[in-house]
């Protein structure tokens, strides 16, 4: 119906289907919602047991051998009631070991033992190439006949081939992470099991009810027909009653052994708590996948198929329905494809483990990066899938599917006896389970694969062989001339007989390793703690003694013995081994005191090891060491006593400045709270502490809060107290801030006041000249006043006269008006708000008020004024700035000059500049004119605080004032007013 | 004959009026805005009296007094001030004024402190 290269085009697309699947799951997975992570997903994934042996073998064994077919499910569901005990203690052995195969739990088991490892993963390897083979002869042949093209079977089986072992490559080495779980893995599995029950149900309703009349049509109709022993148990049917008792013991160790259920069971189990559902889920899967077994078998012989291994798809295929047999060739395909996959995965973890990276790490020179290993992790993958595929190319033509598959079973069965009996035998050994795994291999592959090839004529059957397979005791199909057993009944027996005797004798008749000894006793106990009881059993009370008299002295050594003794009421030779052990950790802590405990613990492990010499140089060092503690100790204690002096002190200092200091975490809750803060803000220490201090002090501004760094703002409480509060973040990474509180009210009054002062002396420094200002203007109108009232108005000169003096009179009392209202202007009560002001005009009315100063009319006056825009300030207090300079020039130049003033644009401000050509400053004094009380003016003449009030004004507007001078030539000073004002 | 009078007062309008006011009175009255104009007055005529302002732009009153007064002993100088402190008078008497006035200026007082200066330095 659909050419070979159609079909794999639909392959390729299923595979990529697959891989979508996957990378969807794993990526739910890294995000963190795992859709692996449930029980239902996991019982999926478990049924990767069911491969194209359950969706074609089956029916095959169905049709040829009746009811047998059920063992291989059968088993498995037996098995399944066991998990609750075996698995369990399996999955939490393995996860605590971080063991990722079967090889390496067995090797671990015994002493960690690489070689049976190796030889597990051999036995392995070769025992699964035939189960691969059926894989690969399962897809070869489905392929073959849904395309119709026999002949091109060599060429596609090839290409399929490598397309499964790169998807297996990329499903299971992208990463070399082997000890990680394959989310991605899981869930692709899982999906193909969904797709290979759902293909094999509707095959098998296509038959039962489309092709018959239901399933008692079909029983009914073979019942009648030549096939009606199917439907019985027993020897009618060529599977006599041992075999079926072979075939269920073969599943039910595949259920545990083969190395892909042990990764998806043990390896991918997510929880132990899904392998309580899965334990009936999984059963549940199998009966729904083998129901129609029968029904199909039936059918296809009814209907005269021929080829019974191939019923499902052939049934459909020649009864018309197309689309049905290729949905069953994608579940064929499917169900082969997860147990590739997996399988390989499996495999290759093992070669790897076990026999790849112990070879790469006794290879020095070998190379070691990742890369490499990735790459050969791939290459082993490949070859496995190849070997299996070899398999079905040279023997896999003459065994059906089932036939193919149990050999695999025969082979992983080996492991059951090392397995189980050294879950709960502790004196299974190494060399037991080495001896048994050889002989039961030998066995295997005697009974198993030689005829097989002999069969495919790559043995030749002639000479020594042909003597050996000929003879009554050593022909493989019955071992010792024991025919009963059937098949796989007689290489079961003989090999599982074999591999028990050789197991049970070598671990009976040998001693067990110490490291063997600790390992048995932790897989069979599931219990770590026995390997410090295995360890501490070792010491008698004089070796404990002896180690602490070597590392503490005589005398301490026998006390801590001696305390011990008497606590137990016991002699020394009375101790049990329990009582030894706790004598070994007592002493343990007692020179772990000492000398810490990691020290303690390597002396006590090592200490039979060390020879009388290094023990003697090992005691030495540690008395250096306890010498040199105790002398740190005393250091530490002197330092210590240092250290808490410095604290309180500190502390003190803290609670007692008069200002409020108080620590806040990140979320603005009080951690500290002195003193200080409780006077200034009446909230007690007990109340703040743990207290959002937004809720303590509501009336702080919130935008000071959250700064990143150091911020100082003033500003009003509601009680009128003006507060300067400066926040800092801690500089430990933990954050929190600092909070340092003041309350300035007091200093901002005087302040205030000493303003105020100062603005009175300068009014009354100008008084003179402003007298003197308006006592002319005064004088002029007097005068004219006096001539008025002498004249008798009788005349036109007298009244013209009249006219013209008034006029007089008028302009100068508004010379006198104009006067008065700059001095109010100046004295007005100084506000101490900043508001948007213009500086020329504040320049302005300040040069008025000078200009009366008699001093100022020898001055040359001159200014250069830019037009600037307003700024942010407080006007009374920079016309101070002003008016203290203006003099503080007059002064200078008490014989006249220059006086030039230029307010410009200066960067992101103004700048304001005064220069005049007077006297200048000494240098020596120039650093300490901005000081309080600093004046070169005879005393009496100047308070010495203008300049420094100048400073304090222009810092409070966040500006600069600076001063440049040479005696003798003159003085520049230069304000600079930002525009934009941080507070 | 009639007196002559100097005012140097650096306020026209005071200036004038005093000018008006002592011509009524039946003086010769000539006026000057500073002392350096004054000076160039009295180069060229001399004065019986001369009434100035102490706070004048350039050279100041009490200068004028006692730059003049150096070859003029005999001068009679009445100052003017605004100052109505002990200080100035002091000042103003020690560099040999005859007397001095406070502004304002009361016109009859004025007229009297005049008449006796002029009538001082006649006898």
């Amino acid at each position: 119906m659909l050419t070979s290269y159609n079909l794999l085009v639909v392959v390729l697309c299923y595979l990529l289907l697959l891989f979508a699947v996957a990378y969807h799951a794993e990526r739910k997975e890294r995000k963190g919602r795992s859709i692996v992570n449930n029980p239902y997903i996991y019982s999926l994934s478990l049924a990767v047991y069911c491969t194209s042996w359950t969706f074609y073998g089956s029916v095959g064994k169905a049709a040829t051998s009746g009811l047998s077919f059920l063992t291989t499910y059968l088993g498995p569901t037996i098995m399944a009631a066991l998990w609750f005990v075996v698995l369990k203690k399996i999955v939490r052995t393995a996860k605590t070991h971080r063991i990722t195969t079967i090889s390496d739990f067995i090797g671990a088991r015994y002493g960690k033992s690489l070689l049976l490892s190796a030889l597990v993963t051999i036995v392995a390897v070769v025992g699964i190439a035939p189960y691969l083979g059926l894989q690969m002869k399962a897809i070869i042949h489905t392929f073959a006949i849904i395309s119709g093209e026999p002949g091109g079977s060599a060429a596609v089986g090839v290409v399929i081939t490598v397309i499964l072992g790169i998807f297996a490559i990329i499903f299971g080495a992208r990463r070399l992470d082997s000890s990680e779980r394959h989310g991605g893995l899981v869930f692709a599995i899982a999906f193909e099991s969904i797709v290979k029950l759902i293909a094999f149900l509707a095959v098998g309703l296509f038959v039962t009810f489309g092709l018959f009349d239901g399933l008692g049509d079909i029983v009914g109709r073979i019942k009648d027909s030549e096939h009606s022993v199917l439907l019985f148990l027993g020897t009618g049917t060529g599977t006599s009653y041992s075999e079926w008792l072979a075939l269920l013991i073969l599943s039910m160790m595949a259920i545990m052994f083969l190395p892909r259920q042990f990764q998806m069971t043990v390896v991918e189990n997510y929880d132990e708590s899904h392998i309580t559902k899965a334990a009936w889920l999984f059963p549940l899967y199998l009966f729904l996948i083998n129901i129609f077994v029968l029904p199909i078998a039936f059918g296809g012989l009814l209907l005269g198929e021929k080829s019974a291994d191939y019923f499902v798809l052939t049934i459909p295929l020649n009864n018309g329905a197309h689309y049905l047999s290729l949905l069953a060739f994608i579940g064929g395909f499917s169900a082969a494809t997860g147990m590739v996959i997996v399988e390989s995965l499996a495999l290759s973890t093992m070669v790897m483990n076990n026999i790849v990276m112990p070879a790469i790490i006794n290879f020095h020179d070998a190379p070691r990066f990742p890369a490499v290993v990735l790459n050969i992790k791939r290459l082993v993958i490949l070859m496995v899938i190849f070997l299996g595929y070899s398999f079905t190319t040279s023997v896999g033509e003459y065994y059906s599917l089932v036939d193919m598959g149990l050999r695999s079973f025969e082979a992983v069965t080996l492991f059951a006896p090392s397995f189980f009996l050294g879950l709960y035998w502790k004196k299974g050994n190494k060399k037991g389970a080495i001896a048994g795994l050889i002989g039961g291999f030998a066995v295997w592959f005697y009974t198993l694969i030689m005829p097989t090839l002999i069969e495919a004529d790559i043995i030749k059957n002639i000479g020594f062989v042909a003597h050996l397979t000929s003879s009554e005791l050593c022909n493989p199909n019955s071992l010792f001339g024991v025919k009963s057993l059937g098949k796989w009944g007689n290489s079961l027996f003989w090999s599982m007989s074999v591999n028990l005797l050789l197991y049970a004798g070598f671990s009976v008749f040998t001693k067990q390793s110490k490291e063997e000894e600790i390992q048995s006793l932790i897989f069979v106990e599931s219990y770590e703690k026995v390997r410090e009881l295995s360890l501490g059993s070792s010491y008698s009370a004089k070796d404990i003694e002896e180690v602490l008299t070597q590392c503490l002295g005589r005398v301490e050594a026998r006390e801590a013995i001696e305390s011990f003794l008497i606590r137990k009421r016991k002699k020394r030779d009375e101790l049990t081994p329990q009582e030894l052990f706790e004598l070994r950790h007592e002493a343990e802590k007692v020179l772990a005191g000492a000398i810490g405990s990691s020290m303690a613990a390597i002396i006590f492990e090592n200490k039979l090891v060390l020879t009388e010499k290094e023990r003697g140089e090992l005691s030495g060092a540690i008395k250096n060491i306890t010498e040199s503690l105790r002398y740190s100790r005393q250091e530490l204690a002197a330092a210590n006593r240092e250290l808490s002096y410095l604290k309180e002190f500190s502390e003190n200092i803290i609670e007692s400045v008069p200002i409020g200091i108080a620590t806040i975490d990140t979320l603005l809750r009080v951690n500290y709270w002195n003193r200080g803060m409780e006077s200034i803000t009446g909230v007690k220490k007990a109340e703040a502490y743990s207290q959002s201090i937004i809720i303590l002090l509501p009336w702080i501004p919130g935008s000071i809060l959250l700064q990143s760094e150091q911020h100082e703002t003033v500003f009003q409480t509601p009680a009128q107290r003006t507060l300067k509060i400066n926040i800092s973040p801690f500089k430990d990474p933990s954050g929190g801030y600092v909070v340092v509180l003041e309350d300035i009210t007091e200093k901002k009054k005087m302040e205030e006041q000493l303003l105020q002062a100062t603005k009175l002396a300068s009014i009354g420094k100008l008084t003179a000249g402003i007298s003197h200002e308006i006592g002319n203007p005064l004088a002029s109108i007097s005068s004219l006043v006096q001539e008025l009232r002498t004249l008798r108005l009788d005349n036109g000169e007298d009244i013209a006269f009249t006219g013209e003096a008034l006029k007089t009179i008028n302009s100068n009392i508004e010379r006198i008006a104009r006067i008065v209202r700059s001095l109010g202007d100046f004295a007005r009560i100084s506000s101490t708000e900043k508001k948007t002001s213009n500086i020329t005009e504040i320049l302005d009315r300040t040069v008025n008020l000078v200009k009366y100063d008699k001093r100022f009319k020898k001055i040359q006056f001159s200014a250069d004024i830019e037009d600037v825009q307003p700024l942010t300030l407080n006007p009374d207090q920079i016309q101070q700035v002003f008016l203290n300079l203006l003099l503080n020039a007059l002064d200078a130049m008490p014989e006249g000059g220059n006086l030039s003033i230029a307010i410009r644009r200066a960067g992101n401000g103004v700048e304001i500049v005064f220069s005049d050509t007077g006297a200048g400053i000494d240098e020596a004094v120039m650093d300490r004119i901005f000081d309080p009380f600093f004046t070169t003016k005879p005393l009496g003449k100047g308070t010495g605080l203008g300049l420094s009030i100048c400073y304090g004004i222009i810092k409070e507007h966040n500006g600069t004032i600076t001063v440049k001078s040479k005696k003798g030539e003159g003085t520049t000073f230069v304000i600079h007013l930002p525009l934009e004002h941080h507070d | 004959m009639t007196e002559r009078l100097l005012i140097v007062e650096d306020e026209d309008t005071l200036c004038e009026s005093l000018r008006r006011v002592f011509t009524r009175e039946g003086y010769e009255v000539d006026i000057a805005g500073s002392a350096e104009a004054a000076l160039e007055l009295l180069k060229e005529s001399s004065y019986d009296l001369i009434i100035t302002d102490i706070i004048l732009p350039g050279i100041s009153g009490i200068e004028l007094l006692s730059r003049y007064k150096e070859q003029n002993p005999e001068q009679k100088v009445i100052i003017m001030t605004a100052y109505a402190s002990l200080e100035t008078a002091v000042e103003s008497l020690k560099a040999g004024a005859c007397d001095f006035i406070i502004k304002p200026l009361m016109h009859d007082e004025m007229k009297r402190t005049v008449r006796k200066a002029l009538s001082k330095g006649s006898s």
